[in-house]
């Protein structure tokens, strides 16, 4: 049985984390609109199950071996690995299409940029020729 | 995993060099009790949170980097209470230099425990510089930060990486970004006064 103290450092330490569970956990809590509660019972799993989980690092979805190490995680700390790769495909997906906009918005400032900065040589290019 | 489960001192460098998922997990359930004990012992002028805080960090810090422990050198347990003691004595050593530069003078009675009253005066300083960061800067991870640089004078990047939730870029990218994020603090400082407003804080103690 873990210190509470202790157990709280941790797993503040590793929701900043997004190599950990403890992040993933966090991130679909907020996705989601979700209580703690609500996602350990989406999860099936006791609080002592959700600590084990938080503190073990998220196998690389892209790897071939993701499913295995995924289910060696679930297994190890006592989850249901079905629910826990959905979990994992949502959060990525949100980041993913989070990055996407960023990469958006980016493009559309820098192209209404360059727009503002051509339509004001060409003004100064008319000045000139008048004068 | 089974209740009550345990891992030698040779599982757990096995999980750590294979950077097995449940490495950290495996180690906080075999050490971080016993380091807490071990610490709140001998350091009570720390807060429990402060040594948890510092037990933490140790775990997570070997997890990402097992090659720091020599096996043949000393076991897990010993090189974990080395490392959190160099963390603890710098912890320490912070608190005093935050201490003299908010200029508080005298701390402590005969018997070496804090005076309740400078106590109290710490907590004031420390409520009018949050003020006044909170004021200049935008948000409370940018209060975090300049906390770091100017009042405990953190050194170390990763730990700014931490806060700036960096720790998945490589290496050469989080020190840039770091750069970036200090510089950019420093900047916003400079343009609004820190300086002047500690000399006036130093002034009235």
């Amino acid at each position: 049985m873990s210190d509470e103290q202790l157990s709280h450092s941790m797993l503040k330490k590793l929701a900043q984390t997004p190599d950990y569970f403890a992040w993933y956990l966090w991130q679909y809590q907020q996705n989601e609109n979700l209580s703690h509660s609500d996602v350990a019972n989406f999860l099936h799993a006791s609080s002592e199950q959700m600590e084990a989980l938080s503190m073990c690092k998220v196998p690389d979805s892209q790897q071939p071996h993701f499913p295995k190490q995924l289910k060696a995680v679930a297994d190890f700390a006592g989850v249901n690995h079905f629910p826990l790769a959905m979990l994992i495909r949502k959060v990525e997906a949100a980041r993913a299409l989070q990055r996407e906009s960023t990469t958006t918005v980016t493009s559309i400032m820098a192209a209404r940029e360059k727009d503002n900065s051509s339509q004001e040589s060409s003004k100064k290019d008319e000045c000139t020729d008048e004068q | 995993m089974k209740k009550n489960q345990t891992w030698t001192n040779e599982e757990l460098i096995d999980k750590l060099v294979q950077h097995d998922a449940t490495a950290l997990r495996c180690l906080y359930e075999v050490h971080a009790k016993d380091l807490l004990n071990y610490f709140i012992l001998r350091y009570n002028s720390l807060s429990k949170e402060e040594i948890s805080d510092a037990i933490t960090d140790a775990l997570i810090k070997l997890v990402d980097n097992p090659a720091a422990f020599k096996p043949g050198s000393s076991s897990l347990k010993t090189y974990l209470i080395r490392d959190i003691k160099g963390d603890i004595l710098n912890t320490l050593a912070k608190i005093q230099r935050a201490k003299k530069k908010l200029s508080v003078v005298e701390l402590s009675d005969d018997d070496g425990n804090i005076k309740e009253e400078s106590t109290n005066e710490v907590k004031d300083l420390e409520l009018k510089v949050q003020n006044f960061l909170a004021k200049i800067l935008d948000n409370e991870r940018d209060i975090q930060l300049a906390w770091m640089m100017e009042i405990d004078r953190e050194r170390a990047t990763s730990e700014f990486v931490r806060v700036l939730q960096k720790t998945q870029l490589p290496p050469a990218e989080q020190k840039a970004e770091v750069k970036k994020h200090k510089d950019r603090i420093k900047k916003r400082l400079n343009r609004n006064g820190w300086e002047d407003f500690l000399k006036k804080l130093k002034q009235n103690v």
